[in-house]
């Protein structure tokens, strides 16, 4: 999830989708597993950490970088992610915020 | 079959062949995202440098300090694609393997430094392989293909008993709740599985026991009689297909099923030696 502090949008907590869904043709050809890979050893590397012992690895610099780029426009002063675990083909399971970064300036 | 697996150059080729189809779907994969290491995507080579300025070892902190155009990535994995094919070739028509092989090395090397993040296991598998197989090319003799076959087998061996181990400590694998929770994950997991589980309980437990007790117990296939070894390896290469449809990952197909040949090898040579 990430947030922007934006003059021309509300400060409220959006869904920034990493996953996509998977056809079964992903048996021969999945493009999407190394980044599966990436987004899932972040989650691992981050989760229960504090923000400022985090920030100085390099995963937390990358989805900073990633989210950042997906989310924030010319105008966006500064941004934070955070990391939510969810279950998609779970109704029952309730989220849980794992992660939450810093307020940085774009 | 067998009998022609007995053979370590035949064995060694065939290991090459399957495990060069594998790096041909490892870079493809990767070159699909052409984006990956640029300053806009997920691995910027800017930031995942900071991985090398802050290691402890100093051979990767002058790393960071190399100037890795990541333009050149994309490149580096149509070499990669190259050197898969030519080792596929190579493996088929009896040519020299040291070239592909030595292509193969420094082209993957190249693209794991620059993505030093993502790897998995299938990866470091492949690359056992490659360097095992460019050892045994370069010391020309009868004992360094069996030698290397040995040591993949022991690989392959290590890789499945210490996952195995991992798991048989966790009662969640025994009771399907691991295999419940992982499976209801869009990263991991197939909605059709998930309603699968919920309609028949009893098939989650089924599969975590039998998942820890397979991968646990898998170095007795080097001991069961060889016509029951092909079905134990049938059984371990349904199981890494079942893998790669419901979780996605692919790449372990290719680079255990690799590796098949030089257990085969093996244990035919266990049997003859009995």
């Amino acid at each position: 999830m990430a947030r922007v502090f934006c003059p021309s949008e509300d400060r409220s907590w959006r869904h920034v989708p990493v996953y996509r869904g998977r056809p079964l043709s992903y048996v021969l050809w999945n493009p999407e597993a190394r980044i599966n890979k990436v987004l899932g050893d972040a989650v691992r590397t981050l989760s229960g950490r504090r923000p400022l012992d985090a920030i100085d690895n390099a995963l937390y610099l990358c989805l900073l970088s990633h989210i950042s780029n997906a989310t924030c426009c010319n105008r966006c002063e500064a941004m934070q992610f955070s990391i939510v675990s969810y279950r998609g083909y779970d109704p029952e399971y309730r989220p849980k915020v794992l992660f939450a970064s810093l307020v940085h300036r774009v | 079959m067998i009998e022609r697996l007995g053979d370590a150059h035949t064995a060694l080729r065939a290991c090459l062949f399957v495990a060069s189809l594998g790096h041909f779907v490892y870079a493809g994969q990767i070159l699909a995202n052409p984006s990956l290491a640029l300053d806009t995507g997920l691995l910027p080579w800017n930031i995942t440098r900071c991985r090398y300025r802050l290691s402890p070892v100093r051979l990767l902190r002058l790393l960071a300090r190399v100037d890795m155009p990541p333009r050149l990535l994309p490149v580096m994995l149509c070499t990669v694609l190259v050197g898969s094919v030519w080792l596929m070739a190579a493996a088929v028509f009896n040519a020299n393997l040291i070239m592909p092989l030595t292509l193969l090395l420094l082209s993957c090397a190249y693209v794991r430094i620059t993505l030093p993040y993502g790897a998995n296991a299938a990866d470091a598998m492949l690359a056992c392989i490659v360097v095992a197989a460019l050892f045994a090319e370069s010391v020309p003799s009868p004992i360094s293909e069996k030698a290397v076959l040995v040591f993949i087998c022991a690989q392959v061996i290590l890789a499945y008993s210490t996952a195995g181990l991992m798991k048989c400590s966790n009662w969640k694998w025994y009771n399907g709740s691991f295999v419940r929770e992982l499976f209801s994950t869009e990263s991991f997991g197939l909605s059709v599985v998930t309603r699968g589980f919920r309609r028949f309980p009893p098939l989650a437990p089924l599969a975590g026991t039998s998942i820890v007790v397979g991968e646990t117990l898998f170095w007795t296939v080097l001991l069961v009689p060889l016509p029951f070894l092909l079905v134990a390896l049938g059984v371990a290469f349904m199981f890494h297909w079942l893998v790669a449809a419901v979780m996605g990952l692919n790449t372990f197909v290719w680079s255990f099923l690799a590796t098949y040949p030089a257990i085969i090898f093996c244990a035919t040579a266990i049997h003859g030696s009995a």
